[in-house]
């Protein structure tokens, strides 16, 4: 405390926006469920502030939150912290190296009450080497603070890890809530960390499968409106739609290829469910699964040149690959129910729903040795979706009573974490590929 | 022998039951009495129920003067008459877990509405394929459509015309009886026969 | 057309009804069956047969795709263990002959007659030049090989065709090359641990074949690829002193100088 070599008043605003700070992580803090500790310990100092104008958002927590649930770093509770600089200057890098630091993040929020702007100037240092990573200074309009604050933790996360961050990219999601004859069905987008949703569409019949387009503009998904079901597709921003599959029996479970051209979906105009090919431009599918069981669930793989499915050629569901021209060979083996599969983006691996005793787990395939495991410990039952960098699994969980809560799990299983932010009766989750 | 045993039993059950006005037909589930019944035990009411169509002819009344009748009449009698049995029958199929096999059990009910169907070309129907709420969403809404088609199919090898069918799938989205059991599992995995 | 029709699907019934009778203890759907039943719904009767027999082939494929599944892992571990067991005898090769040599240089300084004889002893064991020299049949099947690598590049086939060689023809000639091959083929599919393997058999066990130079320049390059620069460079300094005249020490040089 002796180095916050300030003027009064800031002391008083910074111990004030700590307590802010511990009472928000009472209800909002990310939460660690299990794994081996691997991740690399970072100190987030609570940010100073340079103006007489509280800003609407806790930056510093947002940030923590932020990095913890990139299941690669560990950050440090501000209540354990043993000074609070605010500039590089102020670093007693001892301080930090007694608490098992390796990374220490400190800042100063400035407003520019012209411009309407908040400015955050901040600094990374390795406490180790005592060297500062990164130095900047990034502004937002007070409404955009929370893309700010993410903005930073992806700056902070590929300096220290080499890895794109994701904090930057979305969600969409559908949530379904009601009953009986008020069932309401929205399909949402919201940040990373589930905060600022908005609607995109509202319906009392069923809404599927949201997938985002490569560019991150636009959703295709399947909706029910009207009885039947059909494909769609819209665009985030406008809330403009088209209409663009709607064929007899299922339009199902669209997949966008790498390339935004065309849509991997799931028809049985001509009989089964069978996987289609069908290019943006001229809206006709081609059919590339030929089965009398069910095939569906097309995930592209990250070159375009294959997709994985589920197929329940073999009496129960598994997954298969197949190359646009090919044919299907079954990847899966353990047990009887595995289903929906979704390639890493490297394309080294798929992960897909697995049935053990009764329960549903999230389960992966190494394609190079065909080893099978099984990764979190939690029940998923639902369609996992792989974050743009590869290094986490979404999905929902509705074990232990959290009811419609979202679960990250690194792809190596090591730690899960809950987010913060709870959608009643969410489901189908889909993450936005990384921003330009 | 049992199962002979079984069955007369499971008739007169249905007498009984019958005349209890049972008719559980449609899309009834949520408070109904079927809490109390459980599916097996409906299904093989509504398969007795096609046996013992004599029974239900005697109760109707009507069948007294059948010599009197001109040719047009009697047609349009065994419409009506095949109409009221596919009504009377259940509309509703039940499916193991993972499975869109008919099972015997239901193939009676089936050709009560196959017989009416392909003596009535105006009438349709929809039928609407759901699962329970395990598993995957996107295999479940194919999982349902397969049932439907396997109705469907059923359908048409009696003599229904394509165009009188319609399937839908609903997969797990609208379950019959809400909730985690086995019980309300067993009575999500359905196809319901909905006549236009 | 009709009736035609159907008098075909009775008579299509009544002939797979013993069938179905004699899968009653597999397929549950059967055994609630009604043999009075059976004969009033004919139709429905062969859609059931026809369900059965859709689940029934399901249910084979799976089995199918489980076992040759099964037959491939049982095939990779074979070759696996192999290797292992190469690696295993290689290494207890090199032991016996740290062995043999480790108590005649103790020895040296006071029995110098006995050291002579020894270390001419184990000179000569170290040069035993004399393969079994291969026959008809064995040319053949080298020959086969050599076809699917240089004109099929059918790689995988010739890695399936050299363990069975292997395990025919050990210990012969050929065989060297064929281990030199078998590197060959698994450098060009980039699997550097394997190739390395193999190569090691040739170098090591093999020292004096004809091919052992090939090798060991090869073994440099595997590790090189495998990204292990170092061990490439010490490899190929071992090349030059242990054959210099060879055209494998004069590539090798310039495989040097390249990798700087």
């Amino acid at each position: 405390m002796t180095r916050i070599h300030c003027r009064a008043g800031q002391v008083l605003t910074l111990i004030g926006l700590m307590l802010a700070a511990l009472v928000a992580q009472a209800d909002m803090v990310v939460r660690v469920t299990e794994g081996a500790d691997r991740r690399m310990p970072i100190a987030v100092v609570p940010f100073g502030t340079n103006h007489s104008r509280d800003a609407p958002e806790d930056l510093d927590s947002i940030i923590r939150d932020d990095l913890t649930m990139s299941g690669d770093l560990k950050t440090l509770e501000p209540s354990r912290m043993l000074s609070l600089p605010t500039s590089g200057d102020d670093i007693h890098f001892r301080d930090w190296r007694v608490l098992g630091q390796q990374f220490v993040l400190v800042g100063e929020v400035d407003f520019d009450a012209e411009r309407n702007r908040y400015i955050l100037s901040y600094e990374l240092f390795d406490v180790s080497q005592q060297e500062r990573l990164l130095g900047s200074r990034a502004s937002a309009a007070p409404s955009e603070l929370r893309t700010l604050a993410h903005h930073v933790s992806n700056r902070i996360y590929e300096r220290v890890t080499g890895i794109p961050g994701i904090f930057n990219t979305r969600l969409a999601f559908v949530t379904r809530t009601g009953s009986g004859n008020d069932v309401e069905y929205r399909l949402k987008v919201s940040d990373v960390d589930g905060y600022r949703d908005q609607v995109l569409l509202r319906s009392s019949e069923p809404i599927l499968s949201p997938e985002w387009s490569p560019d991150g503009k636009e959703l295709v998904y399947a909706s029910f409106e009207g009885g039947r079901p059909a494909i769609y597709r819209q665009v985030v921003s406008s809330g403009e739609r088209r209409r663009i599959a709607h064929f007899r029996g299922l339009n199902s479970a669209p997949d966008w290829s790498p390339d935004g051209e065309s849509l991997l979906l799931t028809l049985s105009k001509d009989g089964s469910a069978d996987i289609y090919e069908m290019p943006l431009d001229t809206l006709e599918p081609r059919r590339l699964t030929r089965h009398y069981s069910i095939n569906t669930e097309p995930s592209w793989s990250p070159d375009g040149e294959r997709f994985a499915f589920t197929s329940d050629r073999s009496g129960n569901p598994q997954v298969y690959i197949q190359s646009l021209g090919g044919d299907p060979e079954r990847l899966t083996f353990e047990g009887n129910y595995n289903a929906h599969p979704i390639y890493g983006p490297e394309g080294e691996e798929i992960f897909y729903i697995h049935q053990a005793d009764g329960r549903f787990l999230l389960g992966s395939v190494d394609l190079e040795t065909g080893e099978e495991r099984v990764l979190a410990g939690s029940e998923i039952d639902e369609a996992p979706a792989m974050a743009p960098n590869g290094r986490l699994v979404l999905y929902v969980t509705n074990a232990g009573g959290r009811q419609g809560a979202l679960e990250m799990t690194t792809v190596d299983g090591n730690a899960r974490f809950t987010l913060p932010v709870r959608h009643d009766g969410i489901r189908d989750p889909a993450w936005s590929p990384l921003a330009e | 022998m049992t199962d002979l045993l079984k069955n007369r039993v499971l008739m007169l059950g249905f007498a009984l039951l019958f005349v209890a006005g049972c008719s559980s037909t449609a899309t009834e589930p949520e408070g109904s009495g079927s809490n109390g019944m459980d599916e097996t035990d409906m299904e093989q009411q509504s398969d007795s129920d096609a046996d013992s169509s004599d029974a239900y002819g005697a109760g109707d009344g009507s069948g007294v003067s059948e010599e009197d009748m001109t040719s047009e009449e009697r047609a349009r009698k065994s419409l009506e008459q095949a109409k009221e049995k596919a009504m009377q029958a259940a509309s509703t199929i039940y499916f193991d877990f993972d499975s869109s096999e008919i099972r015997r059990e239901s193939q009676s009910i089936l050709e009560a509405h196959a017989a009416y169907l392909a003596e009535d070309g105006d009438a349709s129907v929809v039928l609407e394929g759901h699962t329970d709420q395990r598993g995957s969403r996107e295999y479940n809404m194919a999982l349902g459509e397969r049932r439907a088609e396997s109705v469907a199919r059923f359908l048409r090898v009696n003599d229904v015309s394509e165009d009188q069918i319609e399937t839908v799938s609903y997969g797990e989205e609208q379950p019959a009886v809400e909730g985690n059991s086995e019980e309300a599992w067993a009575e999500n995995r359905r196809v319901e026969i909905n006549y236009e | 057309m009709r009736s035609l029709l159907k008098a075909g699907l009775i008579l299509a019934v009544v002939g797979a009804s013993p069938a179905i009778a004699q899968n009653e203890g597999e397929a549950p759907l059967v055994s609630g069956n009604n043999p009075e039943r059976s004969g009033g719904n004919s139709a429905g009767e062969l859609f059931f047969l026809v369900e059965e027999l859709r689940a029934e082939v399901q249910h084979l494929r799976g089995q199918l795709e489980e076992t040759s599944h099964q037959v491939k892992r049982l095939r990779q571990q074979a070759r696996e263990r192999y290797i292992d067991l190469d690696e295993r005898l290689v290494d207890l090769d090199s032991r016996l002959s740290d062995l043999e040599e480790s108590p005649e240089k103790t020895r040296s300084g006071e029995n110098t007659s006995d050291s002579a004889e020894e270390s001419s002893n184990s000179g000569s064991s170290g040069e035993s030049t004399s393969y079994r020299q291969p026959d008809e049949a064995e040319r053949e099947a080298y020959a086969s090989i050599q076809y699917l690598i240089q004109e099929e590049q059918d790689y995988e086939a010739a890695i399936d065709e050299i363990y069975s060689f292997l395990e025919e023809y050990p210990e012969g000639d050929l065989s060297v090359n064929a281990y030199y091959w078998l590197g060959e083929v698994y450098l060009s599919q980039g699997k550097h641990e394997q190739a390395q393997q193999a190569f090691t058999i040739v170098t090591s066990r093999h020292a004096s074949h004809r091919k052992a130079p090939d090798a060991l320049f090869k073994l440099a390059v595997a590790h090189d690829r495998a990204g292990d620069g170092e061990q490439a460079r010490s490899i190929l300094d071992r090349l030059g002193e242990r054959y210099p005249e060879s055209e494998a020490a004069a590539l090798g040089r310039e495989y040097r100088n390249e990798m700087g």
